[in-house]
């Protein structure tokens, strides 16, 4: 072998999707998810739930809180890997207050070092009081530049986030920010399928030339011939 | 178990739904492996996918070395990487350019900087289809710490990747079956004027409207136009 193949290496990923070997690699995959079009709720929740539980051992941290926007654009609580940062969440939706609520605004990331010695939140502080919550970071999901929720992560001692763990926590809000985001559509795309299957279903021929082109090759007409 | 409240959930998905049907496949892929290199501090991460012969193959990377490290790896099949995919099991090097496991891969290796390396089995429904790779341009001793860390992150690359691809294959299948919605009445027709001139049943002419889509590689929609509008299928007389 004469060496890698393909362009000089660069720190940009751009030339990345022209390769060959992308193409070829997703079919296996996509032969994968072929199984089921549609992911099911319960699917979701354990997607999301994946998303929430991994958080925590891959930020370092002790729990962690998922707000976001919902369709009248207001902030409320959506997951939380435990009872703590639960109580964290309702406490800033209710209270309207809170290091997500901040970052919601701002669009940055609200670090607090301890949040039962802090000023900043008197309502929220009242309300999470005794729950062991201390320090806080709050880091923006975004989706398209826009920001449509956060993610809070929590530690149960007082703690001086590092800019290595800010950068991680963003990292981390932009993957769930992207998976948001392709679940969404994957939920609008099969509401769309399930309306052109209803509408294809009033002509049975076509109907079924909708469907068995959808089929993968090697069936009923090569065994006719 | 987290507590996660289903409602809000949906709420908050329909508020995103509305934002166009761009294909998240390959971003996604981009994203979790430049998210990963910010998450542990490594200088670069990479994802490979089986083939159709399932060999792993570069998919996605950070950067040149990490796109390079996974080349080599299955060109050479050999590696932390590939062996990771094949054991299914998290495969550590501390130094690549001197693991005696690989001498192909550390000589191949050497001059891009790439040295200690960590595959991460990443799976689909149960079925191995990738790995994550990470890499340090110095020697390093993985800790089992970081081994869980990593683990727990191929969590996320399959969550994020499951999200994609039933993304990806919902719109496939809305585009193929808004074409057959589109062409139904064509179709049909097709059919209908197949059925007379070469006394068929229907199942029988669809059947040839398709062998004839595939063997002139054209939609079948395509194919009736040209049957309705010729007489013939395209490809010459009658296709029986």
């Amino acid at each position: 072998m004469s060496g890698p193949t393909g362009d000089s290496p660069t720190a940009d990923g751009d030339e990345i999707f022209a390769d060959g070997p992308l193409i070829r690699g997703t079919e296996p995959l996509l032969a994968l998810a072929g199984g089921r079009e549609v992911l099911t709720d319960s699917e979701l929740l354990t997607r999301v739930d994946q998303l929430l539980t991994a958080a925590v051992e891959v930020l370092g941290v002790d729990t962690v809180g998922l707000m976001l926007l919902d369709d009248r654009d207001r902030l409320h609580r959506v997951g939380a890997t435990d009872e703590i940062a639960d109580l964290l969440e309702r406490a800033q939706a209710e209270s309207g207050e809170g290091p997500g609520v901040e970052s919601q605004r701002t669009g940055a990331a609200v670090a607090v070092a301890d949040l039962s010695t802090s000023d900043r939140y008197p309502l929220l502080q009242s309300r999470v009081q005794g729950s062991g919550i201390r320090a806080v970071l709050s880091s923006p999901v975004r989706v398209d530049q826009q920001t449509i929720g956060n993610l809070n992560a929590v530690l149960l001692r007082a703690h001086t986030w590092t800019e290595p763990q800010l950068r991680a926590n963003q990292a981390y809000a932009d993957v769930i920010g992207l998976a948001l985001k392709t679940v969404a559509q994957a939920r609008a795309t099969a509401g769309r399928v399930n309306r052109l299957q209803r509408q294809l279903g009033g002509s049975s021929r076509s109907g079924a030339a909708g469907e068995q082109d959808l089929e993968r090759p090697g069936d009923d007409v090569e065994a006719a011939e | 178990m987290s507590v996660i409240d289903p409602q809000a959930l949906t709420t908050s998905l329909q508020r995103l739904a509305g934002r166009g049907t761009a294909d998240e496949l390959l971003p996604t892929l981009r994203a979790v492996v430049d998210a990963c290199v910010d998450l542990f501090g490594v200088s670069g991460a990479g994802i490979m996918l089986a083939d159709e012969q399932n060999m792993t193959r570069y998919v996605a990377a950070s950067d040149g070395p990490g796109r390079i490290l996974e080349i080599v790896e299955s060109e050479t099949g050999q590696g932390p990487c590939t062996q990771a995919f094949v054991t299914n099991q998290i495969v550590p090097s501390s130094d690549v350019t001197t693991d005696s496991r690989w001498p192909r891969l550390a000589t191949l290796i050497r001059p891009h900087g790439v040295r200690a390396v960590l595959g991460v089995p990443i799976a689909l429904g149960g079925a191995p289809v990738g790995t994550l790779d990470v890499y340090l341009t110095e020697p390093h001793e993985w800790t089992s710490g970081e081994h869980a860390a990593l683990s727990r992150y191929g969590d996320v690359v399959e969550a994020a990747l499951a999200a994609s691809l039933s993304a990806h294959r919902a719109g496939e299948l809305a585009e193929q079956l808004q074409y057959a919605l589109d062409y139904r009445v064509v179709i049909e027709r097709g059919i209908g004027y197949l059925m007379a001139r070469d006394h068929l049943d229907e199942v029988s002419a669809f059947n040839q409207l398709r062998r004839a889509a595939r063997n002139s590689q054209r939609k079948v929609g395509d194919v009736a136009e040209h049957l309705l509008a010729t007489g013939d299928l395209p490809g010459g007389q009658g296709n029986r």
